[in-house]
């Protein structure tokens, strides 16, 4: 999914949670995109204009990490909520040395996942615009 | 000799409910009484084993869980607290409103799941185990506050510091106090915790939760650590005491339970000074 403007891409797998975590952003006025894979979210056009990445960090083809690292290669100021279904010290550690800006187990309500988002927006350097 | 030669025979078999009657003050009784604490000692080493086996399986269990039902999960919880912001019919509100609670009910039992299967403690350091145990208090100030439950606080002065994660043993000592709490709400008795170091079989330290409520009926008491096993009907998990099991031993230390049903329960820690564990 692209749109003409794209404020979040969401990264994950699970059309329903997709499509949960659009419904939710896009409510408080934010516009989203989303991709389904590492492949997609690499090779996705938004990937360089979005402001804020919610990636899963189990997909089927690799790691969210990995698109992580990817794109902050190209953009090290890149705010990333990384959400995981397995969200035990071990894995939260592994996330955080890689560097994801927000850790958002999984399940989040509505207000954590924007509470999330948030404080993702207001972490990157020198942005005006807040959801 | 013949019974010792008999009983040893029992054991090799297998069979660790084996003991002699240990009478007498000279050697044969000694030896008796030194038989009986092996096979005792054998016996718990058997049961923690039997319990690591079951907590490891549960891991692996709770891993796929997490993974397979948190998105589901997700998408629950997200449009129903979702639905339930803009609601302005209120019969629809609440419906909504127990859809929310119960998935973050949901939520908490698979995470319970996955701090039962937590095998490692994440950060351990020297620390006062009677500054975990006033924390702890301080936690449940409210909630014993309510319930009416008296606690009598014995911390002895003279504790070494423990190689321990504050956090996770502070979850140990909350849980076990819970329980104390839930255990007199009927009978009105008091809760007692206490802390002390002791040398045998190896320097520890010990924490003592103990109540004056019911007591535990045999049969539970050998399923008291597993998951799900509750006496507290829906009211409980199960998981409580799973969870303090495997934090403690992950600290290379044991959970001791005596109690007599009447007579109240007592639940012991011991966390070693030298843990047994990979840090």
């Amino acid at each position: 999914m692209t749109c003409s403007e794209c404020d979040v891409l969401i990264v994950d797998d699970d059309a329903v949670v997709r499509s949960a975590a659009e419904r939710v952003l896009s409510e408080a006025g934010l516009p989203v995109s989303s991709a389904a894979s590492v492949a997609d979210a690499l090779e996705h056009p938004d990937r360089a204009r979005c402001r804020v990445v919610l990636c899963d960090l189990k997909l089927p083809d690799g790691s969210g990490l990995e698109v992580l690292r990817h794109l902050r290669a190209e953009r090290p100021d890149l705010p990333f909520v990384i959400t995981t279904g397995y969200a035990t010290p071990a894995t939260l550690a592994r996330a955080a040395d890689a560097g994801a800006t927000i850790l958002l187990p999984k399940p989040f309500d509505e207000e954590e996942l924007l509470a999330a988002v948030r404080e993702a927006f207001s972490s990157a350097p020198g942005k005006e615009k807040k959801p | 000799v013949d019974a010792l030669l008999s009983a040893t025979r029992r054991v090799a078999d297998g069979d660790l409910a084996t003991s002699l009657p240990a009478t007498g003050a000279h050697e044969i009784g000694d030896l008796g009484r030194a038989f009986n604490d092996m096979v005792a000692r054998l016996s718990d080493a058997q049961r923690q084993l039997t319990q690591a086996d079951k907590l490891a399986s549960v891991g692996r269990l709770a891993a796929g869980l997490a993974h397979e039902i948190n998105n589901p999960l997700t998408a629950v919880l997200t449009y129903a607290s979702f639905r339930l912001k803009r609601c302005e019919d209120p019969a629809l509100a609440q419906d909504l409103e127990v859809i929310v609670r119960e998935t973050k009910r949901c939520r908490d039992i698979v995470r319970g799941l996955l701090d039962v299967a937590r095998q490692t403690p994440s950060r351990r350091q020297p620390g006062d185990v009677n500054e975990v145990v006033q924390r702890s208090l301080s936690v449940l100030r409210n909630h014993l506050a309510l319930g009416q439950v008296e606690v009598a606080v014995d911390l002895a002065h003279d504790l070494p510091a423990v190689p321990m994660d504050a956090n996770q043993i502070q979850q140990v000592v909350v849980n076990l106090l819970l329980n104390a709490a839930d255990a007199v709400a009927e009978t009105h008795g008091g809760v007692r915790v206490r802390t002390r170091r002791t040398e045998e079989p190896a320097p520890a330290v010990e924490i003592d939760v103990e109540d004056a409520g019911h007591g535990i009926p045999a049969e539970a008491r050998a399923h008291l650590f597993e998951p799900f096993f509750t006496t507290k009907g829906a009211r409980g998990t199960g998981l409580g005491l799973s969870i303090t099991w495997g934090i403690v031993q992950a600290h290379g230390g044991t959970v001791r339970v005596a109690s007599e049903p009447g007579q109240g329960s007592r639940f012991t820690v011991s966390l070693p000074l030298v843990p047994k564990v990979p840090s």
